[in-house]
């Protein structure tokens, strides 16, 4: 824990995993659980970037690759590989849904102020996919915004994905 | 204090809508027996209960409203108001109001809305002028009755469960199923007899727990007779607007669906019968010019058939015009030769979608708007309708559904490393595909069974899977939409009861499949949409 007492800022939380070779955050908060990788069952004519759906104890939960949603070269699943089931949301109706993610690191606990915005270019990932982003120790934390993601089970997913397919994300 | 009113609030919200359901049917009753005290009097009770919880809930307009009514009500049992045409309509429109200020109550946003204060003037006016006097009504035609009447009021002991926490339950029972089955899979690799006394009792377990199961399920089933009966309205309504007498039965008794089914099955069906009595039923001098009766006859009769529902539609009109069906199908390109179709075919083209939205090809196919919608409502139950229709003497529809949207049978297949479920319902049969086709890895065909040319496709190649097909392939005949179907696999892998989980928002565009099972390995299997993959294997694509 780095010292900001002066300030009283308070903390946020972010779960920091790895898609790639980069490195990624999502709030503490709108994580459910991270589970290891469950044989996912491949849904025909499914959304892009959905690789199918999974049994998590009973309910069927969709997986999204999130490094073809990232716009990032997929790896190959390995040990270390997980998915990250993010929580429902009760305001916009959604189901969970999981991310698939090479490895998942630790709790990551950022002040406010170590927030930026995404800087439109730089990133290897599309800045409108990201909330922000922050360093720690010299390396770049791509935050996600989580909002676009879980748009990707309502009705605006569609056109979201045709305006990402515009842009070349995850071509 | 604040979870009590809400509970409360639950009960009042089931209550007073089942009560103004009630209070419709009555009235409609009323209308065909103005002399009848009995329904006067249910009517008055209903509306007596209403006003008293609304206004010990604190629900002073809605309260207001079902007094004035109440009075009314009185007022024509005591013989004060004449019963006839004008107080049915009042009374029809009062439970109107009342469907819209109950639940603007229900939600806090209690208001007096212009139309409802008039309606009260109205109520009020009527009262005043209480002298027995036959009000004129303001339309020609009715409705003339012969309901069988369900015993339906048979007021057993019975509690209301929220729908939610029955799923839950068979969720659960789902879930124990599975470990079942891989704790008999255990014990049966062991062997031995200590295990042989284990695998009795695991057996003896297994017997009680789908008991236990089939009773989950039942307790979802609700009696269909309530539902139809709610039709009655719409038939009086439509009848009266076309000025057309119309007689309706409802034969129902006993029979049970699915809630979930029950609710989604009224829109459809209200839709089928303002068709019927606006395009099928004649108007009386044509009908007695051809010698039938001068009343119409919609009829819907409903049984239960195995682990499926059927309920018929059934009217004395004019029947389809095959002719003008034939010529709008041309127009449409829908078909080459429309005339060359047997009947069954040729009707089942007012389902295509536009086929009666203009509404002077609607008049000239004597069908009205929306065929289509009904049939995409009745897919989606997993249903399917048909139609039999003859010049002159009527047209009956009869829609068939599973009993339950909640539990499937179905054949587990597999093909390259998945499996899939095919509802059992729609299976034929299964053969070995090898010897009869000799393409061996497109991903359509055409396979001889017995002489006939069955198209078939194979899922591996349809849904993308990649791999080798095995040496020895599968052909599964389905029938949906009337048509065969061949689904080439690579493994039957036996029959499956599983309790259907919906796949979620996200694959709404995913045609072909219509839910997903969790099966004893724990994995997740999708099951296929019969007539989504005939639609798709006859041009659609896989995505809507």
């Amino acid at each position: 824990m780095t010292q900001d007492a002066a300030t009283f800022e308070p903390k946020l939380q972010y779960l920091s995993f790895e898609v790639s070779a980069q490195r990624c955050g999502v709030l503490l908060c709108d994580v459910q659980e991270v589970v290891e990788y469950h044989a996912i069952t491949r849904v025909p004519a499914a959304p892009r970037f959905v690789l199918g759906v999974f049994n998590l104890r009973g309910n069927v939960v969709p997986v999204v690759d999130l490094a073809s949603y990232l716009g990032l070269a997929p790896r190959p699943v390995g040990k270390r590989s997980c998915l990250i089931v993010l929580r429902e949301q009760e305001r916009q109706q959604s189901s969970p849904l999981a991310l698939l993610a090479d490895s998942v690191d630790n709790v990551l606990e950022l002040s406010p102020s170590e927030l930026q915005a995404a800087p439109s270019v730089g990133t290897r990932i599309a800045p409108e996919l990201l909330s922000g982003v922050a360093t720690r120790d010299e390396r770049l934390f791509q935050l996600l915004a989580i909002e676009r993601l879980l748009a990707l089970d309502s009705d605006a997913a569609s056109k979201l994905e045709a305006e990402a397919h515009a842009a070349g994300v995850g071509a | 204090m604040n979870i009590d009113r809400q509970a409360v609030l639950q009960v009042f919200r089931a209550e007073s809508s089942e009560a103004l359901s009630r209070v419709e049917n009555a009235v409609v009753a009323l209308e065909r027996e103005p002399d009848d005290k009995q329904l006067l009097h249910d009517i008055f009770r209903d509306m007596h209960t209403l006003k008293g919880d609304a206004l010990s809930l604190g629900f002073a307009w809605l309260g207001e409203l079902a007094h004035a009514l109440e009075d009314l009500l009185d007022a024509a049992r005591a013989g004060q108001v004449a019963v006839g045409p004008a107080l049915v309509d009042l009374l029809l429109r009062s439970v109107d109001a009342l469907r819209v200020v109950l639940p603007a109550a229900l939600e806090g946003n209690e208001q007096s809305r212009d139309e409802h204060r008039a309606l009260l003037a109205e109520i009020l006016a009527l009262l005043r002028s209480s002298t027995p006097r036959q009000l004129r009504p303001a339309v020609g035609g009715g409705v003339l009755w012969a309901e069988e009447r369900s015993a339906a009021t048979n007021s057993a002991e019975t509690l209301r469960v929220d729908v939610k926490k029955l799923d839950r339950m068979l969720v659960l029972a789902g879930e124990i199923a599975i470990s079942r089955g891989q704790a008999r899979q255990l014990l049966e690799e062991r062997g031995g007899a200590a295990v042989k006394e284990a695998l009795d009792l695991q057996l003896e377990i297994d017997r009680q727990f789908l008991d236990l199961q089939e009773l989950l399920m039942s307790a979802r089933l609700v009696p269909l007779a309530p539902v139809l009966d709610q039709l009655q309205r719409v038939v009086r309504d439509a009848a009266l607007s076309a000025q057309k007498f119309i007689e309706f039965q409802v034969i129902a008794d006993g029979v049970e669906l699915d809630t979930a089914v029950a609710e989604r099955i009224r829109a459809p069906l209200a839709h089928m019968i303002r068709n019927a009595v606006d395009h099928g039923i004649e108007l009386s001098d044509r009908r007695a010019a051809l010698g039938k009766p001068g009343h119409g006859t919609i009829t819907i009769e409903a049984r239960r058939d195995g682990s499926s529902i059927v309920i018929q539609v059934k009217d004395d009109g004019a029947g389809l015009d095959r002719n003008k069906i034939a010529e709008r199908a041309r127009a449409m390109a829908l078909v080459k030769e429309p005339e060359r179709l047997a009947d069954s075919e040729l009707f089942a083209l007012i389902f295509a979608p536009g086929f009666s939205t203009a509404s002077a090809v609607t008049e000239l196919s004597g069908r009205g708007v929306g065929m289509d919608v009904v049939r995409r409502n009745v897919d989606a139950l997993r249903g399917t309708v048909t139609i039999d229709s003859y010049e002159n003497r009527g047209t009956t529809f009869t829609i068939r559904l599973p009993l339950t949207l909640t539990i499937i049978e179905g054949l587990v297949v597999g093909a390259d490393a998945e499996s899939y479920v095919i509802p059992l319902s729609s299976v034929l049969e299964c053969l070995e595909l090898n010897s009869l086709s000799s393409d061996a890895s497109g991903v359509r065909g055409v396979a001889n069974i017995r002489g006939e040319a069955v198209p078939y496709v194979r899922l591996r190649g349809l849904f993308g899977l990649g791999g080798v097909a095995a040496a020895r392939e599968n052909i599964v005949l389905v029938c949906g939409l009337g048509r065969k179907l061949g689904l080439v696999v690579d493994t039957l892998l036996g029959g499956a009861q599983t309790v259907v989980k919906p796949l979620g928002r996200m694959f709404r565009e995913v045609r072909a499949v219509s839910g997903s099972a969790i099966l004893g390995n724990g994995r997740v299997a999708l099951i296929l949409d019969v007539a989504a993959l005939l639609e798709v294997v006859e041009g659609g694509g896989l995505a809507a």
